[in-house]
């Protein structure tokens, strides 16, 4: 079904890049202040698990993992819109992207 | 025909005065008021004469059986006139149709089906017609005594509805629209009473009143469903028949049990003893309201109930004992209380309750035809008296108490001259209407079927009930019109206007003639009364077979007894108060226990106060604490439990953004492991299948 000449690395070195990506991405989302560096995390964290859903697809020799790629591009650009757009208020707001400042919901 | 198609019109009449003085009353102004509700019952008055009464008494309805709506029926036993049964439209239908087998159970048992419709035949005529002309000349009387009342319009729109509910009760063609009617003047009672509802006293006398006889409907309310369950229908020309024809229904626990429930429902209405306790508290009303509810109509509506269904009383001749020695304990112990009250209308309150009393012994003792005309000639001197009542306290600026009146026989020469004419009559003058009721009665109890030292002690209580009455009424007329005057100070007495004088001249009038509907026998063989209601009898029954009327020389005693009595205590009467004697004041200080007795009532009130009263009220105390400590609580301890929730819970709650992000990277990060366990993965997959299957 697949072109076999696809080069690909193997399957427990994309994995493992998937996992990495996925740290370093929640790392940055917990521990920076930065909107916009977290919002760049979490596409980060989106984006290795792509690659994992890439990866097993190849592996089982099964579509649906590359389908679901393309729906989760799709969520990821509608949330970054709706992100980016609450990035901008927030800026107007606080007149910065800290989001320690941004406890408006505190109980 | 043609007029009973209109009878509907009788209680409608008042009832659109009810409506057009209640809703537009404010606006109409008095005049237009007095016009409304006096026409309305005027015309209401004429209807049932000319409309009604002669048609039926005269007998002239026509061929018995259904023309359209309505049936006549042939009444002719022994009587006058014709009956008739108007349906105007089916009111309530249950259970089986027409023609199917009953579902089980009793005889009878089958569909219940009440119409909305009346019953009219002598008995009900009679009451018609006292309903409508003494409930005429009352409102003439009222749109003056009234006049100066703010609450003018709401006073007449009450009136009117009652006199609605009033003719409905009586004229109803079941015992459900009797109940309708029996419902509707207590209503009108209950508003009635507690017309100055800016004062403190008549708002606690209406709920008195209500109370009171919500004890007494409960009875009736039994019985006429003991009545359905036994008999299938409460139609009285499907009930009545039923009762006559049922075999071994006399003198079972059943029928003994009936009577009982309906009388309880009578005593409450009447005031007969033990539920008598409201109607004296009833006199806060306005006197009007006093003469035609508390004397003339709505406390004879237990008698009207009894004569009604003479036929299931006579079916327990023990019920029918029970009901004529209540009704002679009630007769004595009213009498025996008013001889030492003071307030004007209460004398008159205790005396109704006493004759009401009177009515009661009679209709237990079988003699329905002297219960009626004592109800009849009662209407008229007691309505006088109470209107006589408050023509005094009219022309004494509403003084009511007798020891501040006197030689008012100068001041007030009409209202002294009727209300002489009433107390003659309600004593026992012989010749008046009075006289001849209550001799009617007395007689009656004699020629009872109860054995003989049943019969003499009713006579004797009954006599000596007649001492009273005599004694207390002239005490009730001596302390008011004659001897000195001992009014308050600044009181300038004077007569009462024209138009209520007038209705007081006609019901004097009355109460001369009003004998002459039912003249002892020894007189006369055509009785006007005995020949109307005769129809409405059930002769089989009981009481009325075993029936002896006294003649001869028994009769003769029996008569100067009567009149023995009047002079009696006409004479004591005299004596102590015409020219203020020394003795009754000496009397009741030599017995000051039986003197505080009677004064107190017989200290009833605080027995029931005791009694029922007191541990309700700790009941509604106890019920009170309990929902304020316990339910209330209960709902205070959620309160609690939710704030103090939020108080823990408003920690996490802590507005910055990365703590919220761990919460959802720890719960993502624990959700999985707990899917790749093995167990949690099986889990999940057995919800899914659980739901999807």
């Amino acid at each position: 079904m697949f072109p076999a000449e696809l080069p690909l690395l193997p399957a427990p070195a994309m994995l493992t890049l998937a996992l990495a990506l996925f740290c370093v991405g929640a790392c940055g989302v917990l521990l920076r202040r930065n909107a916009i560096i977290v919002f760049a995390c979490i596409e980060m964290m989106m984006n290795s698990a792509n690659l994992a859903f890439v990866t097993m697809a190849d592996v089982w020799g099964q579509a649906e993992g590359r389908l679901f790629v393309f729906f989760i591009i799709i969520v990821a650009a509608a949330e970054a819109a709706v992100g980016l757009g609450i990035v901008i208020a927030l800026h107007r707001l606080h007149g910065s992207v800290d989001l320690d400042r941004a406890s408006l919901m505190r109980g | 025909m043609s007029g009973l198609s209109w009878l509907w019109l009788v209680p409608a009449l008042p009832f659109v005065g009810f409506l057009l003085n209640g809703l537009l009353g404010r606006r109409l102004g008095r005049g237009m008021v007095r016009a409304v509700a006096c026409g309305v019952m005027l015309a209401a008055a004429l209807v049932t004469s000319f409309l009604v009464a002669l048609p039926i008494l005269g007998g002239n309805l026509g061929d018995p059986g259904e023309h359209g709506s309505v049936t006549v029926h042939d009444m002719n036993r022994d009587g006058v006139g014709d009956a008739a049964e108007i349906v105007l439209w089916q009111w309530i239908e249950a259970g089986a149709k027409q023609g199917q087998a009953p579902a089980g159970g009793g005889q009878f048992l089958s569909a219940l089906s009440i119409p909305f419709g009346f019953h009219v035949d002598g008995l009900t005529v009679v009451m018609m017609l006292v309903i409508t002309w003494i409930g005429f000349l009352i409102h003439v009387y009222a749109s003056s005594y009234m006049w100066d009342d703010d609450g003018y319009w709401r006073f007449f729109a009450y009136l009117n509805l009652f006199v609605s509910m009033m003719l409905i009760l009586v004229m109803g063609s079941s015992f459900v629209m009797m109940f309708v009617g029996w419902e509707g003047v207590g209503l009108c009672s209950y508003l009635l009473i507690g017309f100055y509802f800016k004062q403190e006293v008549p708002p606690t006398a209406g709920m008195k009143a209500f109370l009171v006889n919500r004890v007494g409907d409960f009875g009736f309310l039994l019985g006429m469903l003991l009545l359905m369950l036994t008999f299938g229908s409460l139609r009285y020309s499907e009930l009545i028949p039923r009762v006559e024809a049922a075999g071994g229904y006399v003198g079972t626990n059943l029928a003994l049990l009936t009577a009982l429930l309906l009388f309880v429902g009578a005593c409450g209405k009447s005031a007969q003893l033990p539920l008598h306790v409201w109607l004296p508290d009833a006199m806060a009303g306005p006197t009007p309201v006093s003469a035609l509810i508390h004397a003339a109509t709505m406390v004879t509506a237990g008698v009207y109930l009894v004569i009604r269904g003479n036929a299931i009383f006579q079916a327990s001749p023990t019920a029918s004992l029970v009901i004529a020695v209540v009704g002679v304990a009630t007769a004595l112990l009213a009498a025996t209380i008013a001889l030492v009250q003071n307030d004007l209308k209460k004398i008159l309150a205790y005396s109704t309750v006493s004759q009401l009393g009177y009515m009661f012994l009679a209709v237990g003792t079988g003699a329905y035809v002297a219960g009626l005309f004592h109800l009849v000639t009662h209407a008229f001197f007691k309505a006088l008296l109470f209107l006589g009542a408050g023509s005094v306290s009219h022309g004494l600026h509403g003084e009511l108490d007798i020891r501040k009146m006197g030689g008012l026989k100068k001041v007030m020469p009409h209202t002294h001259r009727v209300m002489l004419v009433a107390t003659l009559a309600i004593a026992g003058f012989p010749g008046l209407s009075g006289f001849f009721s209550k001799d009617e009665i007395l007689a009656s109890a004699v020629g009872s079927a109860f054995g003989p030292s049943v019969v003499w002690a009713l006579w004797g209580a009954g006599i000596l009930t007649a001492v009273l009455t005599s004694f207390y009424m002239f005490r009730l007329y001596f302390r008011t019109f004659s001897g000195e005057p001992r009014w308050s100070d600044g009181v300038h007495a004077h007569e009462s206007p024209w138009l209520m004088l007038g209705p007081l001249y006609v019901l004097a009038f009355l109460s001369v003639v009003g004998g002459f509907l039912n003249l002892p026998h020894y007189i006369t063989h055509t009785r006007f009364l005995e020949a109307v209601i005769s129809p409405c009898l059930c002769h089989a029954g009981a009481l009325l077979t075993e029936f002896h009327v006294p003649h001869g020389l028994l009769e003769a005693a029996l008569v100067a007894a009567a009149v023995g009595a009047f002079a009696l205590g006409l004479f004591l009467a005299w004596s102590w108060y015409a020219k203020g004697s020394e003795t009754p004041q000496r009397l009741a200080e030599r017995h000051s226990t039986i003197h505080g007795l009677l004064s107190g009532k017989w200290r009833i009130d605080e027995i029931y106060a005791a009694l029922f009263v007191e541990p309700f009220r700790r009941l509604c105390d106890w019920a009170s604490s309990f929902d304020r400590w316990v339910v209330d609580g209960l709902v205070e301890l959620t309160g609690i439990g939710t704030t103090l929730a939020g108080e823990i819970f408003r920690h996490v709650s802590s507005g910055r953004v990365r703590t919220y992000a761990l919460a959802v990277f720890i719960g993502a990060v624990g959700l999985t492991l707990w899917l790749m366990s093995g167990r949690g993965i099986s889990q999940l997959l057995g919800y899914f299948t659980a739901a999807i299957g």
